[in-house]
């Protein structure tokens, strides 16, 4: 079990997200930083999808009821374990009772805006429609359908016999891995959308030159950006249709909206752009005040780009693998 | 089991047809340095531990193979600086093999005396990390 100590907002449980549910209206949630949430089971030995605490909002607190191994990812949040500081993107084991917890995210050399607790097996909260990563605004999966509050008290599920087993190791984290910055902004890939075209130059221009600021009203739903106005050629008019992550709305307004993973099955606003599946993950640690840049590709570099995220987790299970081997050969 | 030390000659000329320069071994029987062009070293009966020196600090050999690193690759400050206290299992170090970051704790309560290999250097096994005064 792990008892939640703090006075928290926002947190929920997540796991790699709900999929083959949008054509009966449910979004796929799931960890906003997929990359933390594999890296962090994969330290573990646990299943890759396995279910996680997604935190955003600091201090969190919480404790540990039984003796267990876990794996801190996603943003560094200083965290302590009964006081004992814990180095960022790593997993370490505990003993029935141990408070850990995690402060205010840091300004290093990566700043993140949600930390992943992974926990050897995993969560164990019910399976919703293949999932059990929260979906707030059907009220489904993780605990109760809702965010996690002040004394819940989660189960793990118990590690599976013949599992790897955890590593008291640590990554690097996959933003210093991988960079991707413009002008030292942080920045992701986006392929032109259905209504690219129905803007104005200057708005098509402003798109890949501009830095987007993430406003407050920005969230696991979506994340509204500041910048220029964009401008359709002419008004227009849409029946709403399906939508997913990753897809650049903008509203009458002109102030993109970009799909989160909370993201509603369907809309009707005039699409810009689609922030790629592979770059995600960064886009769901910008924090809230920061800018991001678009960087404008196409259907072979999206698939690139997914090749390396992949290629990346696949050296990190592969090493992983070893050094397990090796460490049991001792 | 025999022990490796009685087959250092054996030992010596299967390493002579590889690419090998060094091979440490510590065991319950002690400790044996093979290196290319040298004398072997053998330590019987120990456990490879360098015994106190005069000014009785430890030498702290390297866990693994890798890149050293002082810094955590998301941080600014070094993990801990030549006469900072440290408690038995802080991290004073990692060795960075690829996307791995390898701990190395300390071994119990003492004072960092000297870090020794450089930051961002590769480390073989057994190279001396760190110098270490052991709490008494």
């Amino acid at each position: 079990m792990i008892e939640i100590l703090s006075q928290t907002a926002l947190a929920t449980v997540q796991d790699i997200g709900r999929f083959g549910a949008l054509r009966w209206g449910v979004g796929t949630a799931g960890a906003m930083d997929r990359m933390a949430l594999v890296c962090g089971n994969l330290l573990l030995g646990n299943e890759e999808g396995a279910a996680a605490i997604e935190a955003q909002v600091f201090p969190f607190e919480l404790r540990f009821d039984a003796d267990c191994a876990f794996a801190l990812t996603g943003a560094d949040c200083a965290a302590t374990l009964d006081g004992v500081p814990l180095p960022p993107w790593s997993a370490a084991k505990t003993r029935s009772g141990a408070v850990l917890r995690l402060g205010l995210p840091v300004s290093g050399k990566w700043r993140g805006a949600r930390a992943y607790l992974c926990v050897a097996g995993g969560i164990d909260v019910p399976i919703a429609l293949g999932s059990r990563s929260t979906q707030l605004r059907g009220a489904i999966g993780g605990l109760e359908g809702r965010a996690l509050k002040q004394g819940d008290r989660l189960p793990l599920v118990p590690s599976i016999a013949g599992s790897p087993g955890p590593l008291e190791i640590g990554l690097v984290p996959p933003a210093l891995a991988m960079p991707l910055e413009v002008d030292g902004c942080a920045a992701v890939r986006v392929l032109p959308a259905a209504e690219y075209d129905c803007f104005t130059q200057a708005s098509r221009d402003a798109l890949w030159s501009a830095s987007w600021k993430i406003t407050p009203q920005s969230d696991r739903y979506g994340f509204r950006l500041a910048g220029p106005n964009l401008e359709p050629l002419a008004p227009m008019e849409m029946r709403s249709h399906g939508i997913v992550p990753g897809v650049i709305q903008v509203p009458h307004g002109g102030q993109p909206i970009v799909q989160m993973c909370d993201a509603q099955p369907s809309g009707g606003y005039p699409k810009i752009g689609t922030v790629i599946e592979a770059d995600l993950w960064r886009l769901g640690q910008a924090p809230i005040g920061s800018s991001v840049r678009f960087i404008e590709t196409d259907w072979d570099g999206a698939l690139a780009a997914g090749d390396e995220t992949r290629n990346w987790l696949a050296e990190v299970r592969r090493l992983l693998d070893l050094y397990r081997t090796r460490s049991l050969g001792r | 089991m025999t022990s490796p030390l009685d087959h250092v000659a054996e030992i010596a000329a299967l390493l002579a047809a590889t690419d090998i320069d060094c091979l440490e071994l510590t065991g319950p029987a002690g400790h044996l340095r093979l290196r290319r062009g040298g004398e072997p070293e053998v330590t019987a009966g120990g456990t490879g531990d360098e015994p106190l020196s005069e000014d009785e600090t430890v030498a702290m050999p390297s866990p693994g193979f890798g890149i050293f690193l002082r810094v955590h690759p998301l941080h600014e400050m070094p993990l801990v600086r030549s006469g900072d206290s440290v408690a038995a299992g802080q991290v004073l170090g990692f060795l960075k093999i690829g996307p791995l970051l390898i701990p190395v704790p300390a071994p119990r309560d003492g004072v960092v005396s000297d870090i020794v290999a450089h930051d961002g250097t590769l480390v073989g096994f057994g190279d001396t990390l760190f110098r270490f005064s052991p709490q008494p």
